[in-house]
């Protein structure tokens, strides 16, 4: 059978393709590598959602090769060797099943960086062949049919928006974030509400959010979290034109010079398939996509597939920035159980340093440290003369449960793209399924680096503000691998870029590219909301051409 | 340290070399080491209390569990043995040897992995072994999130 469209991936590139293909009339069949989890199956269990890979890939299985500079030489080490796991949420629905839903639409002036910012030695920055202007309207569907909710506030951003407020009404919130707003309104510094992709009143198959206090990490037992399984895929399940596939990983794109002809994908009895489609569109997230392009070499291709330009993989993004955190005991909020009130949000984003003079700033987004008890008992184990045990451990970690809470500020700041940050294929290291894995080469610059620590300094002057303990900043030159984005950036010529403007492939006539990776760059923001927006955006581009 | 323990370690060292490790049960051994590290008081329970050896076993047997940290805790529990470590000894003793082992690389790697997994164990839910009767969680006055686990490992266990 041949369908109209065959989309690999599930997340949020590839839900709202599905969701608009579908209800447009078409036949459409997605091809998804993980399992497919219902909100009845998700439960907060940190063993099974945090600390193993049941929700993603088997290290010892599929592994990623990263390389680090280390001493002047660039060193690789397979993931099954260091255990970073660059693997997120495979399962229908993709890592949206996992994210905290921090929601921010990118600023007019992101969409060309380049023009508004220049240029920076050692990057390669490039504007988007898209203006702001042709994704707002995208931005406001994400609210009403993915969901999000939130509290509109004009900021000095003032970044237009075409609806008064959001859909749905903020979520509950601690009281220290109104402690936080009388700090913000002393030292005169613009900070929102946090917009969440979290609703919170029933609709369809989704009920609101009942605050858990385990959020981010897990998947929702609610529906209320706004994954794209739960707001996209589900609600067209029962259609007779869409066939939903799980457990079936799309190796490679079989191709002529021109066109994709096949997606081949193997399920979980290591039988292989062939999808025949009219248009092919890859949401598998940033690296996995490179990496499937870059295994659809041909002859017509001898580069990998959409890769005449020999950019597929290059420059790709994650965030920069990092972290401040601060404590509150009953030494410094008046209240101590009214500190401990579980589930509700902090929900605080300092947008006040977004632009730092001449050059471009980020947000700092403001919430307590994760609840995980194993993620943070073990942390106890180390003092500042090694390891602890014994009954010293035990008080430590009562005490970091009991007596203390810990506020975090997250800075985020743009991953400048760069010329030793990409994705290639290696045939000397291969999966279980004997495929090429992604090697990627993780380089963060230096600029990114030193805007983090601005960021940083200035969040530590709110938290002094706030009177919070033990100040420590970490800014990290690592990349945080669940915002993923760049290696298929789209532009304006096949020569500089992968994609055109609509996101199809410059090579060919019926490829599109749609999760992080047709990004050039990536903001300060996360970006799962612009990838939502640009993926409704693309599937109205699709439909004209269907 | 005291001259009389360095004698009695010394000699029960040479008594360890003519006999295998293999006559010697290696998890006995892991779950006195783990009641060392989370010793039982007043306030809180002991590794054995929380069930952590049942837990280890338990996990140790499903294919997400890193291996790797199965040899480790193994080749640990045997120099630690080799050393001298033994069930009979003191407290004292006990913690001294592990202090002294754990200032090697693979002693810091083997004691910070042994802490881990009793810290996994207290702190699951008892549906893995661990945790018994939510005494970890009590303990800690650790809430745990809802909904909890109704089986382990997600949505299907398989060993």
């Amino acid at each position: 059978m041949k369908y109209d469209v065959c989309i690999v991936g599930s997340g949020a590139g590839a839900g709202p393709i599905a969701y608009e293909l579908v209800n447009s009339g078409f036949n459409v069949i997605v091809l998804e590598k993980g399992d497919y989890y219902k909100t009845s199956d998700f439960s907060k269990d940190e063993i099974a959602y945090c600390k193993r890979s049941i929700i993603t890939s088997n290290l010892r299985k599929e592994y990623h090769v990263i390389e680090q500079r280390i001493n002047n030489k660039w060193i690789s080490t397979p993931t099954y060797k260091s255990g970073w796991d660059f693997w997120n949420g495979n399962i229908v629905g993709g890592s949206t099943n996992l994210m905290s839903g921090m929601f921010h639409r990118l600023h007019p002036k992101d969409f060309k960086l380049l023009d508004n910012f220049g240029k920076i030695d050692g990057a390669d920055i490039a504007n988007w062949p898209i203006d702001y202007n042709e994704l707002e309207e995208y931005y406001t569907k994400v609210e009403e049919i993915v969901g999000v909710s939130g509290d509109y506030k004009k900021d000095k951003l003032s970044i237009p928006r075409s609806s008064a407020n959001f859909p749905f009404k903020a979520t509950k919130e601690h009281p220290i974030s109104k402690k936080i707003d009388a700090v913000a309104s002393e030292l005169n510094i613009d900070i929102i509400k946090t917009p969440r992709a979290i609703i919170t009143k029933d609709i369809k198959n989704r009920k609101p959010c009942y605050y858990s206090n385990f959020c981010g990490s897990y998947g929702c037992n609610s529906g209320a979290k706004s994954s794209s399984r739960v707001s996209l895929i589900e609600p067209i399940l029962h259609k007779e034109n869409f066939t939903l596939r799980y457990n079936s990983h799309a190796l490679f794109f079989k191709s002529n010079k021109k066109r994709v002809t096949e997606a081949v994908y193997i399920d979980k009895e290591l039988n292989t398939h062939k999808v025949e489609a009219k248009v092919f569109v890859l949401a598998s997230q940033a690296i996995e996509s490179c990496r499937l392009l870059l295994n659809s070499k041909s002859k017509e291709h001898p580069y990998g597939l959409a890769n005449s330009s020999k950019l597929v993989g290059r420059n790709i993004l994650f965030s920069s920035g990092g972290l401040v955190t601060g404590e509150f005991d009953r030494d410094n909020y008046n209240n101590i159980d009214e500190l401990f009130t579980k589930g509700y949000f902090v929900n605080r984003t300092i947008t006040e340093w977004y632009f730092l003079n001449r050059e471009k700033g980020g947000i700092v987004e403001m919430l307590f440290e994760h609840e995980n008890a194993i993620l943070r008992a073990n942390q106890e184990k180390w003092s500042s003369s090694g390891l602890v045990w014994g009954e010293e451990l035990q008080e430590r970690i009562y005490n970091r449960f009991n007596r203390k809470r810990v506020l975090n500020c997250e800075v985020f700041t743009d991953w400048l793209p760069n010329s030793n940050c990409f994705v290639t294929v290696d045939n000397r290291y291969r999966d279980i399924y004997n495929m090429p894995v992604a090697k990627v080469r993780v380089n963060s610059h230096l600029y990114s680096q030193k805007v983090a620590y601005k960021l940083a300094l200035k969040s530590k002057d709110v938290l002094n503000a706030l009177k919070a303990k033990n100040i420590k900043i970490n800014i990290s030159a690592y990349p945080p691998v669940n915002l993923q984005a760049g290696g298929c950036r789209f532009g304006f010529n096949a020569k500089d870029s992968v994609l055109d403007k609509n996101c199809k492939a410059w090579d060919l006539d019926n490829l599109y590219v749609t999760d992080g990776s047709f990004m050039p760059t990536g903001g300060s923001v996360p970006y799962t909301w612009s990838i939502y927006a640009n993926s409704f955006r693309v599937a109205d581009i699709i439909k004209k051409v269907l | 340290m005291k001259r009389r323990v360095f004698i009695s370690l010394a000699l029960s060292s040479i008594l360890l070399n003519s006999k295998t490790l293999n006559s010697i049960n290696r998890w006995d051994i892991v779950e006195d080491i783990q009641n060392t590290l989370f010793p039982k008081s007043s306030k809180f329970p002991s590794a054995s209390d929380i069930g952590a050896i049942e837990y280890l076993k338990m996990v140790s047997r499903h294919n997400s569990f890193d291996k790797e940290d199965l040899n480790l805790i193994y080749s640990g529990v045997d120099r630690i043995i080799e050393l001298g470590y033994k069930k009979e000894l003191s407290k004292s003793i006990k913690n001294r040897l592990l202090k002294d082992f754990s200032k090697t690389n693979h002693g810091k790697k083997f004691t910070s992995t042994l802490i881990y997994y009793t810290i996994e164990a207290t702190f699951s839910s008892p549906i893995y072994g661990g945790n018994k009767d939510n005494k970890g969680y009590l303990a800690y006055n650790f809430v745990p999130g809802v909904l909890k686990p109704q089986k382990p490992f997600g949505k299907y266990y398989e060993v």
